[in-house]
């Protein structure tokens, strides 16, 4: 509509509806920006609004939001100093590419983790999960929802709501304004999906930190680590900080593969084999079980080089020697005395399986002692050691994803209600109740040179468990590891005994993290 | 060890609700235990089926909603639904029956129409919820003609008004999704 106030020079008689329109009306602030500025400039805006109009086409009462969004913006490069002409470059609506100009007609079968994600959500367990980056500076909400809503578009296939079918749940395409929200007292709370348009992930902003959380159904830790960095090199860029093209980030604005999308679980031919899946008991963590879930979260930050001169000291690689650690702690925190302490780590199978999908397509494997074994740490390093080499090959990791294959495909005539009480049911069998403490590690995550010099720190936190009384993850930038644990009692003897174990082998270990959030 | 406090303060939370959702939860089991057997020592009509089904209808509306589709679309088509049975179970069970035959036609047509605006007034976001709308309005037409050609049934004008105003919605439906219910229906009945 503003581009019919002015076309060039052409000035073009406005319609009714037109004249009713006030520039700047609903955000006084703006309005006030508008005004200071030169007839010239004013005109720009007025193009430029109106180009932003057309590009809004398929959204209802979230055009309004974003153009707000837009104003908003304009005004925090105005306080930052930046030009009118400088700032309408930075906010280019090329960003946007077609993403809201048309509706939205893309759906997707959830794929063999996704499904069972689904399935077993309570009103009190979701499997979220989330990544963030801590930045140089002060995050700048305003323009971090331009960020977003240009890097929406790249990853269309986290424009996702989940939405119940006959036999699966599946993802239906969404086109909406994608908020930004300022975070709460605990990470990784529900997501609310059950109204019609919702979304499945949601990034938040604290001080410098930038976090994506997403429920675990839409991807996995790959997944939300390509999204959160190409948010955040988004940011950069609109923060005037470019990022020089790099196969280390996605572009927001480069082409969808179609790849990207794909279950590549399925390029694994299926078996009627579900091994992996059932295992005997294993024993929990003492404490009463917190209602807030997690009522805790911690990250131990260690510096990576001393982590793994620390572990090669026992012989080992860094996550047999992060696993032993949680062991030990994980004895110190139970009570019982016989019994087996298993933990649970999730495996890339991107390892195994040729693909660049930013959906799930993670399993997982187990490391079990007895709890009586677990006493000599240089020995048990070295036995877990071993074991990970055993079960984390390509034979072991296919097999159970033949097995998953063919466990979906079996489950997949029968009506959904029956699915979900099943999957419950069994979760709570087997799922939790097998093992102790799960340990889950995404790695070093590489950095194009640009953006390493704006990302102080990461962290990644897990939040779902029923039985689990910690949660153990950790991941690497910059040659800082952090180690998060989400809390889900109040007991603090897991994690004193943690510290005490890395302090002890004289690692320096800086501790951050909330206040508890009652029980 | 010392902990840096990088999270925003806590906040007290309100605990109203999750008290009085526990209170009720508690209340909805020993009821589903204790009014069947009450009503098996009084003996009697079995009035306790109709009033697990009230307690029901409250927990699954205010106290435990749907964690999916919490639409306008499958809501009201689950409060509608949810009316019909209990007319139906207070018509089975409490009654000496009759009338049950002249009052649920006229709440399912009623329904249709309550159904009918929730979804057209929200068009654009609601046809993505157009299966069991147009599932509901498909039921309604057989239900309409059912009722039209059975014998046991004398007084035949509200079912005649629900076989018609099932077919109605239908063809506007028709007009105004076309593709959309097809692309829904293979969504919903995908089983990859």
């Amino acid at each position: 509509m503003y581009n019919n106030l002015v076309m060039g020079d052409k000035k073009i008689k406005k319609t009714k509806k037109e004249k009713k329109i006030k520039f700047g009306k609903k955000n006084p602030k703006f309005y006030k920006y508008f005004i200071s500025l030169g007839v010239e400039d004013q005109n720009k805006l007025k193009k430029f609004f109106g180009e932003l109009d057309d590009r809004l086409y398929v959204l209802g009462s979230d055009r309004k939001k974003i153009k707000n969004d837009f104003e908003n913006a304009l005004i925090e490069y105005f306080s930052m100093g930046f030009s009118l002409d400088k700032a309408l470059e930075l906010l280019d609506l090329t960003n946007l590419g077609g993403f809201y100009s048309r509706n939205p007609d893309f759906w997707l079968p959830l794929d063999e983790v996704g499904k069972s994600y689904t399935q077993f959500l309570d009103r009190s367990n979701m499997a979220v999960f989330r990544e963030a980056f801590y930045l140089k500076d002060v995050i700048r909400p305003e323009l971090l929802q331009m960020a977003l809503t240009f890097t929406i578009k790249r990853f269309p296939y986290f424009a996702m709501s989940v939405k119940k079918g006959l036999f699966w749940h599946y993802l239906d395409s969404i086109r909406r304004r994608f908020a930004v929200e300022k975070e709460g007292p605990l990470p990784v709370q529900r997501i609310p999906i059950a109204v019609s348009g919702s979304k499945t992930f949601r990034v938040l902003y604290y001080q410098n930190r930038l976090s994506v959380e997403f429920f675990h159904c839409l991807t996995d830790g790959t997944g939300a680590k390509e999204f959160l960095k190409c948010l955040t090199a988004t940011y950069l860029k609109l923060l005037d900080k470019p990022i020089a093209p790099s196969p280390l980030v996605m572009d927001c604005n480069s082409m969808v593969d179609d790849a990207e999308f794909a279950n590549d679980f399925l390029k694994v031919k299926r078996k009627n084999n579900p091994a992996g899946y059932i295992n005997k008991r294993a024993l929990q963590l003492s404490g009463p079980l917190s209602k807030n879930r997690p009522c805790k979260v911690l990250h131990f930050r260690i510096n990576t080089q001393s982590l793994k001169d620390v572990a090669a000291k026992y012989g080992v690689g860094l996550t047999p020697y992060v696993t032993t650690a949680i062991m030990f702690a994980c004895k110190d925190a139970i009570d019982e005395i016989q019994g087996d302490v298993a933990i649970i780590m999730p495996v890339n199978m991107r390892k195994f399986i040729p693909s660049i999908t930013l959906r799930n397509l993670s399993l997982y494997t187990g490391l079990r002692s007895p709890i009586g074994e677990i006493h000599d740490f240089d020995s048990l390093c070295k036995e877990n050691s071993e074991k990970l080499k055993e079960n984390v090959t390509a034979e072991k990791m296919l097999a159970m994803a033949a097995g998953t294959n063919g466990l979906m495909n079996n489950m997949r005539f029968l009506p959904l209600p029956l699915k979900v009480f099943g999957t419950r049911t069994l979760y709570q069998i087997f799922g939790d109740n097998v093992f102790t403490c799960p340990f889950s590690n995404l790695g070093k995550v590489d950095l194009p040179e640009d953006m390493a010099k704006e990302v102080l720190g990461m962290d990644f936190i897990l939040g779902t468990s029923f039985f689990h009384r910690a949660q153990v993850t950790g991941c690497a930038v910059n040659g800082v590891t952090t180690l998060s644990i989400s809390k889900y009692t109040k007991d603090p003897s897991f994690e004193e005994r943690l510290y005490n174990i890395f302090k002890d082998d004289g690692l320096d270990v800086v501790v951050e993290g909330s206040e508890y959030n009652g029980n | 060890m010392e902990i840096k406090v990088t999270y925003p303060p806590r906040k007290r939370r309100r605990k109203f609700w999750k008290v009085f959702s526990f209170i009720f939860n508690i209340f909805f089991v020993l009821a589903i235990i204790v009014l069947p057997l009450i009503n098996i020592w009084a003996g009697g009509k079995a009035w306790s089926v109709v009033a697990i089904f009230g307690i029901y209808m409250i927990w699954s509306t205010f106290i435990s909603p749907s964690l999916y589709e919490l639409n306008r679309t499958y809501q009201t088509i689950k409060q509608v639904l949810n009316v019909i049975i209990m007319l139906i179970l207070i018509n089975l069970l409490l009654t000496d029956g009759g009338w049950g035959l002249t009052v649920i036609p006229i709440v399912s047509f009623g329904g249709l129409i309550l159904c009918s605006i929730m979804f057209f007034s929200d068009f654009n976001r609601q046809k993505h919820n157009a299966v069991p709308f147009v599932l509901i309005t498909i039921s309604s037409i057989v239900a309409g003609i059912v009722g039209m050609f059975s014998d046991a049934i004398k007084v035949k004008w509200m079912f005649v008004v629900l076989a018609a105003l099932g077919v109605t919605v239908f063809v506007i439906s028709i007009i105004f999704l076309r593709k959309t219910v097809f692309k829904d229906l293979r969504k919903q009945l995908n089983t990859k």
